[in-house]
C-alpha cells in the first residue's frame, strides 16, 4: 500500500472512528439490557446477542459501503487523491471494518455468556461458548460482513457511474453477494448460526468468490468514473 | 506547460468540447471565459481529473493528469456546487483537507475565515449561497495547490465579499505564485487580475491571448455625441452609451496613428475598452454598425 492509500486508510479510520463507537455502544447497551429483561423473565433458549450482533453490523457495513462511494470518494477526489489510491485504502479500511466486526460477534457471545452463567448454570438451550464456538462464529460472520460491505459498494457504485437506469439494471448483480451469503451462510430464528444447502468450505468458497467479482467489477467501474456533484 | 490537444467531451450526442487546442504556460492567472453551456466546467474537469477526455490528449509539463497521483496531489478544483457533505460543520472540512493535502496552510484557512466572517462551527447546510462560495475560496487558496482552479466560485457573494475575494486571491497569488484558473461571468470585475484570457465558445476555442493585448482590439471613443458619430461611422461599434450631449462608444479594432490623430483633432478622448464588451462582441456578435 502506498503511502497515499495509507493516508486514506488512517482518514477513513479518524471520520469512522465516533461512528464506530456510538454503533458499537448502542448494541452493546441495547443488548445488556435486552439481556437482564428476557432474563429475569425467562430462561433464554438463544443468544440475543448473536441474533442481533450478527446481523446488525452487516448492514452497517452495507451502509458504510454506499456512504464510500456517494460521500468520501468525491471528498478524496476533491483534494487531490487518486481513484486508484482511494480504492486501494478505502478497500484496506473496509476489510479491516469486517474483521472487527466479525471478532466482535464471538466477543460479545464470550460476555453474553459468562455473564449469563454468573450462577454457575448457563440456560438450557442457551448455545454455549467455546474457542471452536468462536472461530466457528468469526468463520460465519467474516464473509458475510465482507459480503454486505462490497455489495453496499457495488451498488451505489453501479448508481454513481451509470445514473439511475444502469444503477438500477445493476442493482441485482451488485446485490449477488448479499444473496449468496443469505443463501448459504443463514442464520436461523433463534440466533443460531448455521451453513444451509451446502458444506461450510462450499458456502464460503461461492460467498468469497461471488464477493471477490463483484469487488473486481466494481473497482472496473469506479477506476475511471466521473466525479459527480452527487450520486444520480 | 499545460498542452491541450485536439480535445473533446461528449455527454452522449451532446458535444461539450470539439477538438480544442491550447497551450498555458504555468505561472500565470488566466481567465477562462464562456457563455453557459459552452464548455468551461467540462474542460475544467478533464484537466483536475475529474472526468476523462472522450478523445484527445492534457498534458500538465508532459504529463495525462488523469489519475496521476503527482498531478492531482498538486491540483485543487472549486466547483460552483461545493464537493462537501452538507452536514459536515466548516471546521472538520478544513481539518480533512488539512489531514489529506500536504499543501494545505491551516493558519492562511483560519484567517480567511475570518475575512469571510465564516463560523467554523456552522454546518455547510446552514450556509447561504454566498457563504458556500467563501467557503470555496477558503479551500481553493489555502490549498496552495501548484494549480488552483475555481469554477464560478463567487456565486451568491455579495460585494464586499467579492472584493475581498479578489484582494486575496491576488495577495496569496503574489506571495505564492501558481497556476490559477478562474472561470468567471463577471469578467468587467475580475478582468484586471487576469494576465491571459482564454475565451471559448460552443466548445471550441475563440480566443486565448494576454490580458493587455486583448484589452488593445478595442478602444472606448468618447465625446460630443456628433463627433463620436461622424468617428464611428462605418466602424464595428460594441456598445453606445448616451448622457446628455456627451456619447461614449466601444469600438472593435485597433487605431492606427493616423485614426488616433484625427479622434484627438475631433475633440474625442480614447480610452481602454472593457474586457466584457469584447467577449460579448466575440462570442454574441450582436454589434451594432
Amino acid at each position: 500500500m502506498n503511502p497515499t492509500s495509507l493516508l486514506v486508510m488512517k482518514t477513513l479510520f479518524r471520520i469512522y472512528r465516533p461512528v464506530v463507537l456510538w454503533f458499537a455502544g448502542i448494541l452493546v447497551i441495547g443488548a445488556a439490557i435486552a439481556d437482564a429483561v428476557i432474563t429475569r423473565f425467562t430462561e433464554p433458549e438463544f443468544s440475543l446477542w448473536l441474533l442481533v450482533s450478527s446481523t446488525a453490523p452487516r448492514y452497517w457495513l452495507m451502509v458504510v459501503g454506499i456512504i464510500l462511494v456517494t460521500m468520501q470518494l468525491r471528498q478524496y477526489i476533491s483534494n487531490g487523491v487518486t481513484r486508484r489510491d482511494f480504492l486501494i485504502g478505502a478497500g484496506v479500511f473496509g476489510l479491516i471494518l469486517a474483521v472487527l466486526a466479525a471478532l466482535w460477534v464471538p466477543l460479545g457471545h464470550g460476555v453474553e455468556s459468562a455473564l449469563l452463567g454468573l450462577d454457575g448454570q448457563l440456560p438450557a438451550g442457551y448455545p454455549p461458548f467455546s474457542f471452536s464456538v468462536a472461530l466457528r462464529e468469526f468463520g460465519y460472520m467474516l464473509p458475510g460482513a465482507i459480503a454486505f460491505l462490497v455489495a453496499g459498494v457495488a451498488i451505489s457504485g453501479g448508481y454513481y457511474r451509470y445514473g439511475l437506469w444502469g444503477g438500477s439494471l445493476a442493482l441485482l448483480p451488485c446485490a449477488l453477494p448479499v444473496v449468496a451469503t443469505e443463501a448459504f451462510l443463514g442464520i436461523d430464528g433463534q440466533g443460531h448460526l448455521s451453513t444451509r444447502l451446502v458444506p461450510y468450505a462450499v458456502a464460503l468458497a461461492v460467498s468469497l468468490a461471488v464477493t471477490a467479482v463483484a469487488a473486481a467489477v466494481c473497482h472496473l467501474a469506479l477506476r475511471d468514473a466521473p466525479i459527480r456533484r452527487t450520486a444520480e | 506547460m499545460i498542452e491541450i490537444n485536439d480535445l473533446a467531451v461528449r455527454y452522449g450526442d451532446t458535444v461539450a468540447i470539439d477538438r480544442l487546442r491550447l497551450s498555458m504556460p504555468t505561472g500565470k492567472i488566466y481567465g477562462l471565459l464562456g457563455r453557459n453551456g459552452s464548455g468551461k466546467t467540462s474542460l475544467l474537469s478533464v484537466l483536475a481529473s475529474y472526468r476523462k477526455a472522450s478523445s484527445g490528449s492534457i498534458t500538465i509539463d508532459g504529463v495525462d493528469p488523469f489519475e496521476n497521483a503527482a498531478i492531482m496531489r498538486q491540483t485543487a478544483f472549486i466547483r460552483d456546487t461545493l464537493d462537501v457533505n452538507d452536514q459536515e460543520r466548516i471546521s472538520r472540512i478544513l481539518c480533512f483537507a488539512g489531514w489529506v493535502r500536504s499543501t494545505w496552510d491551516t493558519g492562511y484557512a483560519e484567517r480567511l475565515l475570518d475575512v469571510f466572517e465564516l463560523n467554523p462551527r456552522k454546518r455547510i447546510s446552514a450556509l447561504s449561497r454566498g457563504q458556500r462560495s467563501s467557503l470555496g475560496v477558503v479551500l481553493g487558496l489555502a490549498a496552495r495547490a501548484p494549480l488552483t482552479i475555481l469554477d464560478e466560485v463567487y456565486l451568491g457573494m455579495d460585494a464586499v465579499a467579492r472584493t475581498a475575494f479578489y484582494r486575496e486571491l491576488l495577495a496569496d497569488y503574489l506571495a505564492h505564485p501558481r497556476t490559477m484558473i478562474l472561470s468567471t461571468h463577471l469578467i468587467d470585475e475580475v478582468a484586471d487580475l487576469f494576465e491571459r484570457v482564454i475565451i471559448i465558445d460552443r466548445g471550441r476555442l475563440v480566443l486565448h491571448e494576454e490580458a493587455d493585448e486583448l484589452k488593445g482590439r478595442g478602444v472606448a471613443v468618447t465625446g460630443p455625441a456628433d463627433a463620436v458619430d461622424a468617428f464611428t461611422a462605418g466602424r464595428t461599434v460594441l456598445s453606445r452609451q448616451s448622457l446628455g450631449g456627451v456619447r461614449s462608444a466601444t469600438l472593435y479594432g485597433r487605431l492606427d496613428s493616423d485614426e488616433t490623430d484625427r479622434a484627438k483633432a475631433a475633440g474625442l478622448t480614447l480610452g481602454p475598452v472593457g474586457v466584457q464588451d469584447l467577449f460579448v462582441h466575440l462570442t454574441a456578435g450582436e454589434v451594432s454598425r
